[in-house]
């Protein structure tokens, strides 16, 4: 009830009750007063009743002003001290008492302040001490997530039901079909709409990929764990939408009773691998039927030329040009198919493209491998890139170094690089002996560990990771130099790069990405009125538009919406979605949202968002202020869009009214500063919504304590506020 | 005066027709079929130029090269590798020993005469 209604009835039962008590004695006094009392006593009210009337009236003003008084400085005051008191308690200690009052009330406010003080220092220490206890056990689960992230395979793990407990960057990259980059960052709006399902935490792994597949994996699982087998994973290929190809093995996770509590998809993008493998079956294939072909005529040949070997001239003449033909072809085929299969089946060591002049650069700063060495770099070319594993070959340089101390007491004075045809070449240069091919060979086969503690491969390991050879070089010019070379092969700078890795940034707090606590989550039943405000999963959203007026033609211009899970905003599921309205935005609106009709147009329409919306917010409670605008701004596109949302909906303005009765502000403003939440972005869709969530967040625990624990107690008791009877 | 030529090569179907070839082309021919025996043979045969193998058994045709190059007395000997070993990294090391040239198997017969002619008139 509103505190307006509340005075005015205190009032109205106060005066009743005052009336109702001077009847009373009115009627006592009167029966006690014998008749000749009673007529002088009605004489002298008749002659004096204006006096009687004016006292009387006086004495009621002065008891409403009264009430008035103590109704302001007193029951308003004390209300808003309750209310601002349980603030201070749960969500936000740091709010602090500003009420207007009585000076006692005042007096109330200022020693709850001081205990609110004090509160806050005792908690603050508290606080410190638990913070430091959980620091390290957070460290820990942010390694856990970061090598998570940064794990070259997509990583996802379900419970029993399908549903995503767990998942990291790269199986969010290769399930969601088109990829959305940086939609955490809020920049998902100028892409295409996804058209599947999400990866997402308590999402199903089933609108990802087909159910049959996984089930039949996990039956697998289940066969080969009866059987006792060693090793019980099941593969399977899936094809996304943009044509990767994607191996997914599947492993179980056995709880105490080795029973299974769950599985880990682990998806690997084989899309490169079977490009590669395609290609050299190809050319082995066509290898393999030329060389039979022309084997099989030369052989052909040759038997009919032993066979007939008074066979005329002419007809000699044209077997031997077939055979002259024939080994021509033999010739061509292993000049260039061989080669080029020699090419495909060469190891795929990790090499990374660098200039060749970079690399010989980074040399600088290893001490072992150029310390007291000249570096030459004039007569390369700067484009020449050469594929290398940095650490190894700077190892292998400085082993090449220590095995000339060693074994030829010299050193090399110069490196210079330089790159004649399709090879780059490092050469090691010094004044002396050249080195025979046969020690070098020795020096090949010895482990680089005598230079580098820990690093078992030997030099000829690690060149032939690289293709590359090492070589001594014979001086024409006699200038008493010798020298030793690496070759390297040169790679070509435009090819699309692999495996590009973005750098990742350790994550400040909880990161989103898992939720092991889902473990123990109930089923989505549908009796999700009956379940706890803290275990539903929320779509918190808002909308900017051109207007207010939905009836009068107002439209959508921007949809933000953020994914509450387990009490967590989940900040890498978000949408924020620019909409083109189809008609012009007015400038008395654009000056709150900023959004103008340049800046909409040729996003996608409203007709094309909402389904994508209706998606994400699946299975979901909505969430959003004043959340009767909103979702009349939805209605209104439910002919057109075929597009309904069903879902439960809160509205924290109605949750405001419940929690804070003594407040006539219920803005999102007002609400965060209350509660302490600290709004980003104004008016923008995405920012609006992240704030309402966090209030939200904060609002389950206050509504716990007012008796209002599942999403039906809420619903019921936001209909009964001033605020529900709002419509649009 | 004939100009010699010392083939150097492990298989004889290859060294059959190539002295058969050589010798029709005036040249004064010796093979032999390892490395050590490709080292001794310089010194008493002295060819003006070596028909080289790389794949040998024992000593192969890049340290006979090496030798050759590094000892002055024969550094003016004209070393011709003819290699199965095709790839761009076996032609740098063999020019990196300072080989005069380097024919990859399978070869035509006129571009060795070829080869042999222009180097020894060079």
């Amino acid at each position: 009830m509103k505190l307006n209604n509340k005075f005015w009835l205190f009032a109205v039962v106060c005066m009743t009750f005052t009336a109702a008590v001077a009847v009373t004695l009115a009627v006592l006094f009167w029966r006690q007063l014998n008749p000749s009392e009673q007529h002088m006593l009605m004489r002298l009210f008749k002659v004096q009743f204006w006096y009687f009337f004016s006292t009387g009236v006086f004495l009621f003003t002065a008891f409403g002003f009264t009430l008035d008084w103590f109704f302001r400085f007193y029951i308003i005051p004390l209300n808003q001290l309750i209310e601002e008191t349980q603030v201070m308690n749960t969500v936000n200690p740091a709010h602090r008492l500003k009420i207007d009052g009585s000076r006692e009330v005042q007096t109330l406010a200022r020693l709850i302040n001081v205990s609110g003080d004090q509160y806050a220092a005792a908690k603050n220490i508290i606080d410190q001490t638990v913070e430091s206890a959980k620091a390290k056990t957070e460290a820990e689960k942010n390694i856990l997530a970061t090598i998570m992230a940064e794990l070259t395979q997509g990583v996802l793990i379900c419970d029993t039901v399908g549903r995503i407990l767990l998942y990291n960057r790269q199986a969010q990259r290769v399930l969601n079909k088109v990829q959305r980059p940086g939609s955490a960052e809020n920049s998902g709006e100028d892409h295409d709409l996804v058209t599947d399902g999400f990866v997402g935490l308590h999402r199903s792994i089933y609108s990802l990929i087909d159910r049959n597949l996984v089930q039949y994996a996990l039956k697998d699982i289940q066969v080969k764990l009866e059987q006792k087998k060693e090793n019980v994973s099941s593969h399977f290929a899936v094809v996304t939408q943009n044509r990767r190809q994607i191996r997914v093995e599947t492993l179980p996770i056995l709880d105490e009773d080795k029973r299974v509590a769950g599985f880990v998809l682990i998806f690997s993008d084989i899309t490169h691998q079977l490009e590669h493998a395609g290609r050299l079956n190809q050319h082995l294939k066509t290898m393999a039927k030329n060389l039979r072909s022309s084997i099989a005529a030369i052989r052909s040949t040759v038997d009919l030329m032993i066979q007939f070997p008074d066979m005329g001239a002419e007809q000699k003449k044209d077997f031997l040009e077939n055979i002259s033909a024939e080994t021509q072809s033999l010739s061509r085929l292993l000049r260039t198919e061989l080669t080029e299969t020699i090419g495909f089946a060469n190891s795929r060591w990790p090499l990374s493209p660098i200039l060749a002049t970079e690399f010989i650069q980074t040399l600088k700063n290893e001490p072992m491998a150029t310390a007291d060495v000249a570096l030459d770099v004039a007569e390369c070319d700067s484009r020449c890139m050469i594929r290398v594993d940095g650490y190894s070959l700077v190892s292998a340089i400085g082993f090449v170094r220590s095995c000339l101390k060693k074994e030829l007491q010299t050193d090399c004075s110069r490196i210079r690089l330089t790159a004649p045809g399709n090879l780059v070449q490092i050469d090691l240069i010094w004044k002396g002996e050249p080195v025979k091919i046969e020690t070098l060979r020795q020096w090949s086969d010895l482990s680089l560990t005598e230079a580098q503690k820990g690093y078992p491969l030997t030099l000829k390991e690690v060149l032939d990771h690289h293709h590359a050879e090492i070589w001594p070089h014979t001086d024409k010019t006699n200038s008493g130099e010798a020298c030793l070379r690496i070759f390297i092969p040169m790679v070509q700078s435009e090819g699309v790069p692999e495996n590009i890795r973005h750098v990742t940034l350790l994550p400040k707090g909880r990161p989103e990405f898992y939720d092991f606590d889902l473990f123990n989550q109930g089923g989505q039943t549908p009796e999700m009125g009956q379940r706890m405000l803290g275990e539903l999963n929320y779509t918190v959203f808002d909308t900017e538009t051109t207007g207010l007026d939905p009836r009068g033609g107002d439209e959508i211009i921007s949809i933000g919406a953020i994914r509450v899970v387990n009490g967590r905003l989940l900040h890498t599921e978000t949408i924020n979605q620019l909409v083109d309205p189809c008609r012009s935005v007015p400038a008395e609106s654009i000056k709150y949202h900023g959004l103008d009709d340049g800046m909409l147009k040729g996003k996608p329409t409203i007709e094309k968002v909402l389904p994508f919306f209706h998606r994400f917010a699946q299975n979901t409670v909505l969430v959003a202020h004043n959340a009767a605008f909103d979702m009349r701004m939805l209605k209104m596109k439910e002919k057109a869009t075929g597009i309904r949302f069903d879902n439960p909906v809160l509205d924290t303005m109605h949750l405001s009214a419940i929690l804070h009765p003594a407040h006539n502000e219920h803005s999102l403003d007002t609400i965060a500063k209350r509660l302490g939440v600290f709004i980003n972005k104004r008016h923008d869709a995405l920012g609006d919504a992240i704030a309402t969530g966090e209030v939200f967040i904060k609002m389950i625990s206050l509504l716990n304590e007012k008796g209002i624990y599942t999403l039906q107690d809420a619903l019921t008791a936001s209909q009964r506020t001033y605020y529900a009877m709002l419509k649009y | 005066m004939v100009n010699k030529i010392l083939i150097v090569d492990d298989e004889p179907s290859i060294t059959v027709p190539l002295k058969f070839l050589m010798e029709q082309n005036q040249f004064e021919v010796m093979v032999v079929h390892t490395g050590e025996d490709a080292l001794a043979a310089i010194d008493h045969f002295v060819p003006d130029l070596v028909l080289l193998d790389v794949m040998l058994p024992t000593l192969d045709g890049f340290q006979v090269c090496q030798n050759l190059k590094s000892d002055p007395r024969h550094r003016t000997i004209k070393v011709v590798f003819l290699s199965a070993m095709t790839r761009d990294m076996d032609i740098a090391k063999g020019n990196t020993l300072a080989a005069d040239a380097y024919i990859t198997k399978p070869f035509a017969n006129a571009d060795v005469v070829r080869q042999v002619k222009d180097l020894l008139s060079g």
